[in-house]
């Protein structure tokens, strides 16, 4: 039995991996895959990875890249290749506490009021669509500005940007899934309320919020490094992209590039392997964009 | 005595500009073991009636009267013995099988779901028992048990619900339309199938309709609704030889004859009123032809002629 089920899933994995390899998006989808599970891996293995430490100088201050230092130093002397590595960790931590923490809130909220309506629906769509009308970046400075640095802090600010986003996508789905047939059946057998919401409606209203959810950490890290960026973020002398950026472009007038390059580097490509997975997956779920192409 | 039994039900839909009065002052009792058909123009309070009785309308509509079930008010439970009832005492079946079954849980969760809600400390393998013997009963392998909805035809997704509906042996089963969306062959098969259950399990059947031929087939005595009204309840024969309430007779004529060299369809003109404002009298008047005056001025009193019940001035005081 076990391994008939194993049988299945392996067959399931496989033929997922060949629909998704099936055309060139499935390719993009795949390359997007491979990104993520270096970064991911990176971000695990880091003190293994990592030649010096990256919080401690290991060389002279301002070092063009060598065989001894990869990607150079910075103008303190730490290896900006170690912190180009320990800062997948900051990123990766900081865009999946916050993706969910949003999700955590947002999606049993979702649930809830497109189940129930009534004047609820209407005063808590009311408050996430203020919160959905501010420009997300500027609400979590915002809020982090409040709080303060630190993990937790900076996870909260920018949850509170993206629950509105799961809270819609829920809510509608909710809102018309409660209404078919076989939650009616449901009721006929005198199933309860809460086994309908969580055994009935919720499983069927989840696939829509897989795609948002990987699109979502990829705009978190975005957020994450745009707070350190501005400072706001985690406190140096943590590795972090972000604030490795900003503190790197001032030096660009005087040539070091090294210092800002990576960090950057870094950003575009763990954000772009992000969207590329979401787009696939995307695809994958929905058939109706595939035919439309 | 009787099963169910319905005594001056009347439902309302509460809506922004008013009620609509979707049930009348409708009665009637089911005795054990019998099918009665209920049918009717479509927006006539068949399925609102149907649903009343598991108490699963919309929370806007407002209900008066009594539902007995074996003598008890269903109306007056609360939820929780209410929502205990259902599917042990009272089952239903739908209109749609293509979307009355979770698309995402197997047919066996469907049946697990069901006993787990009446009996929480029930083992798995006799959870299995059941329902294997419960699809056998409407003529599905057991082995289906662990498919999924999608992998079902319509006839057999009806025959699943149907399974599911009388698995736990309830004493009524309300049918909606079950055969509307199935073709006309498999109509006729899920009629054998409730037609043996009716037989095999000592279950009454309320039958929801508006194809006069399966209540024909299926039906022990026929209730026909009009605009929220029962206007004529009989046995089935008597009932189809010799209708007694206008609208009866209208509603028999209109059914097709392959027989007679007649090639002109004949219909009811006019269509039902608007239960929002009906007209005064006689809910039917406008459309019948033997309108007298007072027709338009009182609605007419339900009255017991040879042992049916007609709601018509023609008949008297």
């Amino acid at each position: 039995m076990v391994k008939n089920s194993n049988q299945m899933m392996s067959a399931r994995i496989s033929s997922f991996l060949k629909d998704l390899l099936g055309d060139s998006s499935g390719i993009m989808a795949a390359l997007g895959f491979v990104i993520l599970i270096i970064f991911i891996l990176m971000a695990i293995f880091a003190p293994l990875i990592a030649p010096y430490s990256p919080v401690q100088p290991s060389g002279n201050p301002l070092t063009a890249p060598n065989w001894h230092h990869l990607m150079g130093t910075d103008n303190m002397g730490y290896d900006v290749f170690s912190r180009f590595i320990f800062g997948s960790r900051m990123a990766l931590i900081i865009a999946f506490i916050a993706t969910l923490i949003a999700a955590g809130v947002g999606i049993p909220l979702g649930l809830i009021v497109g189940y129930f309506g009534g004047p609820l629906d209407r005063i808590i769509t009311m408050i996430m669509d203020s919160v959905y009308t501010f420009p997300g970046l500027i609400l979590a400075i915002a809020i982090a500005a409040v709080l303060g640095p630190g993990i937790i802090n900076i996870s909260l600010s920018i949850a509170v940007v993206y629950i509105p986003t799961y809270y819609r996508v829920i809510r509608s789905q909710v809102a018309s899934a409660k209404n078919e047939l076989y939650v009616e059946s449901a009721y006929s057998i005198g199933a309860k309320t809460s086994t309908i919401i969580f055994k009935y409606i919720l499983p069927n209203v989840l696939p829509s919020i897989i795609v948002v959810l990987s699109m979502n950490i990829a705009d978190a890290i975005m957020t994450e490094a745009g707070l350190s960026f501005l400072g706001l973020g985690i406190t140096p002398p943590t590795p972090d992209w972000g604030y490795d950026l900003a503190n790197g472009q001032q030096f660009l007038i005087s040539n070091d590039w090294w210092m800002a390059f990576f960090p950057g580097v870094a950003i575009i490509l763990i954000v772009l392997g992000f969207s590329m997975f979401a787009e696939g997956l995307n695809e994958y779920f929905n058939p109706n964009i595939g035919e439309k192409r | 005595m009787a099963v169910l039994s319905i005594k001056n039900l009347f439902i309302e839909y509460q809506i922004k500009s008013g009620a609509v009065k979707a049930v009348e002052d409708v009665s009637f009792d089911v005795e054990e073991n019998e099918s009665l058909g209920i049918v009717g123009e479509s927006g006539c309070g068949k399925s609102t009636l149907g649903t009343a009785i598991l108490r699963l309308l919309p929370q806007n509509a407002k209900i008066t009267g009594e539902i007995l079930l074996n003598g008890v008010n269903l109306l007056e439970l609360d939820n929780e013995s209410m929502r205990k009832i259902r599917g042990k005492d009272i089952a239903m079946i739908f209109q749609d099988p293509m979307t009355s079954l979770n698309p995402i849980m197997r047919v066996r969760d469907h049946f697990f779901e069901l006993f787990k809600v009446h009996n929480p400390d029930i083992k798995k393998n006799e959870m299995i028992k059941i329902a294997s013997e419960a699809l056998e009963s409407v003529g599905v392998d057991p082995k289906r048990l662990n498919n999924y909805p999608f992998e079902f035809s319509g006839g057999m997704r009806q025959r699943v619900m149907i399974a599911l509906a009388i698995a736990l042996k309830p004493k009524v089963l309300i049918a909606d339309e079950p055969t509307t969306a199935l073709d006309v062959v498999v109509q006729e098969q899920i009629m054998q199938v409730l037609k043996n259950l009716m037989k095999t399990k000592n279950m009454s059947i309320v039958l929801i309709t508006h194809d006069m031929g399966i209540v024909a087939e299926m039906a022990e005595r026929v209730a026909v609704m009009y605009a929220g009204n029962l206007v004529e309840l009989g046995a089935i024969h008597k009932l189809y030889n010799k209708p007694m309430h206008p609208y009866t007779r209208m509603l028999l004529e209109s059914i097709p004859n392959i027989k007679l060299d007649d090639m002109d369809l004949k219909f009811i003109p006019g269509s039902p009123p608007d239960l929002k404002n009906p007209p005064r009298g006689c809910k039917y008047y406008p459309r019948c032809p033997f309108t007298k005056d007072i027709c338009k001025k009182n609605d007419p009193k339900t009255k017991k002629v040879d042992s049916r019940i007609v709601k018509c001035w023609i008949y008297g005081e």
